[in-house]
């Protein structure tokens, strides 16, 4: 096996910090660079291979790692993105949250490649890396929400340009659907790793950089790479609009038989698939509140807004947000007033919620009132009728604080419904245990991509839409290694690009740059752009199959630890029975539901495409080894969870 | 009201107004580092002439450039202003 020359991209250093006795030390990235760069990739290799199988989320000895890419730091157009890795509070196998701002970058320019958190604080700290690292008290920010955390720890450090992220009062209470909030609005959501950080009683990561980073390649050289990138984003035809506006006006560009809203849509937890279009225009006034626009480091488009309502009984909520998630928030409570659905994501970014997972628990609640199971008198007398954003924002405080009915919700819907019972399960839309909000009747390779997704329920290990938005379709065959047909809402050539797809998203996540730059929502670098950047920055020669086998080995990483850590076999990635039963009754796909075999059929290939079992859908001895993983094959081996073949 | 900065930088016998538009400036912090990486070959913060921030609580954005600006000495073009992904800075 390999053993990578990086020559740039690195600062050479991970960080290594225990709350349980203060101790803070460093360790050399050399080591683990026989196989993996940075990211998110070495991360799940050190959860995989430094931690029990058996210790869970809670425990002081788990592993909380934060992981900017190789090309944080750098210019690179979108390299801003960090990813956030443990164990996941949901399911108990892997933990992933990614999210973009400023914070790896500057974690880069403090000199270190990770920061690992294990470990628990008698008392809440937060931890203040800049040119030393010290474990601050945080009892004057325990208890606030992120924006005054934000506010006032930086007036304590009296560092005003640190960068930092931190937890609200969600993650203290240890609700399940609590996220990390960084620059004030950028989330690493789902997981539950807001949890994580509250059972380590972290509130906070404040940050202050005053190294460097280096590229491999010779000035003049990298320059011209630059040059050559950025042209690309000149030309491309959704820059300006997604600059001036949001993603959602970009993806707006698309006429509506493009098949873009109609089959993002989930609607009243998932009873139907289809919003009208009137109440999707309605809340896109959303607009009037967005008073001025940010951009993660190097991103060209600039996806994160600074709003301030302005009118209304609302009037000055403030934040940051980057909009888009919101759609399917608001679609799943049937909110469309627009000033309710800012007000609904500000609320979840300083209460420290994550929109996905708190909307999917309320969202279940609701549809029980409707159905009876519950009254007023069960819900602290509140009346639950959908579109009533009032009622939504009572119950996302209730659930960060766990108060009342919220306490019920806050391990999540699947843990709800148990203790309901009446058949209430049967709409507790979850995968692997962590609720999920995403559609899953009208796509196929999206359903594919999120059933499978080894995080539980999320679209970002492989989600692929519509033609001229997300995946391989875009870019010629060249540019991709491989020639398919596609129809998003058919069955066939869906797991050969669902694999791509969660392919590309393991080299970005190792890489740190934003998937909007290239694979998703249509951007405009193809993979032969990642692997350039890949060489220059690093100095590495890596072929495009070099490039390829390298996220393979990330995604059988992933794989390992849900392997190790849980009993999940095929049956837990097959989506929830109502969106193979209950078909959509509205709009443009109306009766349109998923096939059981031919999902069955398209798992089967994607299990193929992996090397995986396809009775059991575990790893064989065979896929791991021909990914020069036997070691990680011994790992599992123990288990007794390793098929020989 | 205009939120336009502008700079007034000399070097050598050379000076060059920078102008920033603030309303268009994203804070993506590029520019400085594309200046960093002309000071020192390297990309940092503390290298480059270019300070940039936003304020989280009232969306305004700062922009500065210090005195340690020598007008991309050396370089073809000014590579705060070619590097810029929103057409926010002009170097004239």
């Amino acid at each position: 096996m390999t053993n990578y020359q990086i020559k740039g991209g690195i600062t050479g250093k991970i960080l290594r910090v225990n709350l349980s006795d203060g101790k803070i030390w460093t360790e050399d990235t050399e080591k683990y660079l026989d196989r993996f760069l940075c990211g998110r990739t070495l991360a799940s290799y050190i959860l995989l291979t430094q931690m029990d199988p058996k210790t869970k989320w809670s425990d002081p000895e788990n592993l909380l790692i934060f992981s900017p890419g190789i090309f944080n730091g750098t210019a690179v157009p979108g390299a801003s993105r960090t990813s956030i890795d443990s164990i996941n509070v949901f399911t108990n196998g892997k933990g992933s949250a990614n999210f973009g701002g400023n914070v790896g970058s500057e974690l880069k320019m403090a000199g270190y490649d990770m920061l690992i958190v294990t470990g628990q604080s008698e008392k809440p700290v937060y931890l203040w890396i800049h040119d030393k690292v010290e474990i601050k008290d945080a009892s004057s920010v325990w208890g606030q929400g992120t924006l005054d955390t934000d506010r006032i720890t930086r007036n304590e450090i009296g560092v005003t340009d640190a960068e930092m992220l931190c937890i609200g009062p969600a993650g203290e209470n240890l609700v399940k659907a609590a996220c990390i909030v960084g620059n004030c609005g950028k989330v690493a959501g789902g997981s539950g790793l807001g949890c994580v950080m509250g059972a380590k009683r972290l509130k906070a990561v404040v940050v202050k950089g005053n190294g460097s980073v280096n590229v491999a390649a010779p000035k003049e050289i990298f320059l011209d790479a630059l040059e050559r990138i950025m042209d690309k984003f000149s030309k491309h035809a959704a820059t300006k609009v997604w600059q001036e506006g949001t993603l959602v006006e970009a993806v707006e560009l698309y006429p509506e038989e493009e098949l873009n809203w109609a089959v993002r849509t989930i609607v009243r937890n998932g009873q139907d698939a289809y919003w009208p279009i009137e109440k999707r225009k309605n809340i896109l006034k959303v607009e009037k509140y967005r008073k001025k626009k940010w951009a993660c480091s190097s991103c060209p488009f600039g996806g994160l807004t600074f709003n301030h309502i302005d009118e209304g009984k609302y009037e000055g909520s403030t934040g940051n947000c980057f909009w888009i998630n919101s759609l399917w928030w608001n679609e799943r409570l049937d909110i469309d007033d627009p000033q309710m659905a800012m007000k609904y994501h500000l609320l979840l970014n300083d209460l420290g919620l994550d929109g996905d997972n708190a909307t999917g628990v309320i969202s279940w609640l609701f549809e029980c009132f409707e159905k009876g199971m519950v009254s007023p008198e069960d819900v602290d007398g509140l009346n639950l009728e959908w579109g009533d954003g009032d009622t939504v924002f009572d119950l996302a405080r209730k659930l960060a604080y766990r108060e009342g009915i919220g306490d019920f919700l806050a391990d999540g819907a699947v843990s709800a419904s148990r203790k309901l019972g009446k058949g209430s399960e049967k709409f507790a839309i979850h995968m692997k245990g962590q609720d999920s909000i995403d559609p899953y009747r009208v796509r196929k390779g999206w359903a594919l991509a999120v059933a499978t997704s080894p995080v539980g329920g999320r679209h970002l290990r492989g989600g692929i839409g519509s033609k001229e938005l997300f995946g391989p379709l875009r870019f010629t065959e060249a540019e991709v290694g491989f020639s398919v047909k596609f129809d998003p809402t058919k069955y066939e050539y869906q797991a050969e690009c669902v694999v791509w797809q969660l392919l590309m998203k393991e080299i970005e996540d190792t890489t740190g740059l934003c998937m909007y730059m290239g694979s998703y929502d249509g951007g405009p670098l193809s993979p032969k752009d990642y692997l350039e950047l890949i060489n220059l920055v690093t100095g590495l020669d890596w072929s495009m199959e070099e490039m390829m086998n390298f996220a393979r080995r990330g995604v059988q990483l992933e794989k390992a630890f849900n392997t190790v850590r849980t009993e999940f076999t095929r049956e837990d990635d097959l989506p929830n029975d109502r969106f193979f039963d209950e078909p959509i009754k509205s709009g443009p796909f109306v009766g349109e539901k998923l096939d059981r075999d031919k999902f069955n059929w398209m798992l089967s290939k994607y299990y193929e495409l992996l090397g995986w079992d396809q009775k059991s859908g575990l790893q064989t001895h065979s896929c791991l080894e021909s990914e020069g993983l036997e070691d990680i094959a011994e790992i599992i081996k123990k288990t007794g969870r390793l098929v020989e073949k | 009201m205009s939120n336009i900065r502008k700079f007034k930088k000399k070097h050598n016998d050379k000076t060059v107004e920078i102008v920033v538009d603030l309303d268009i400036c994203h804070s993506c912090h590029r520019c400085e580092l594309m200046c960093s990486y002309h000071h020192s070959g390297s990309f940092s913060h503390s290298a480059s002439s270019i300070k940039t921030r936003i304020n989280n609580f009232t969306g305004e954005n700062s922009y500065q450039i210090l005195d340690s600006c020598d007008l991309c000495n050396g370089e073809e073009e000014y590579l705060c202003a070619k590097f810029c992904p929103y057409g926010a800075l002009f170097a004239s």
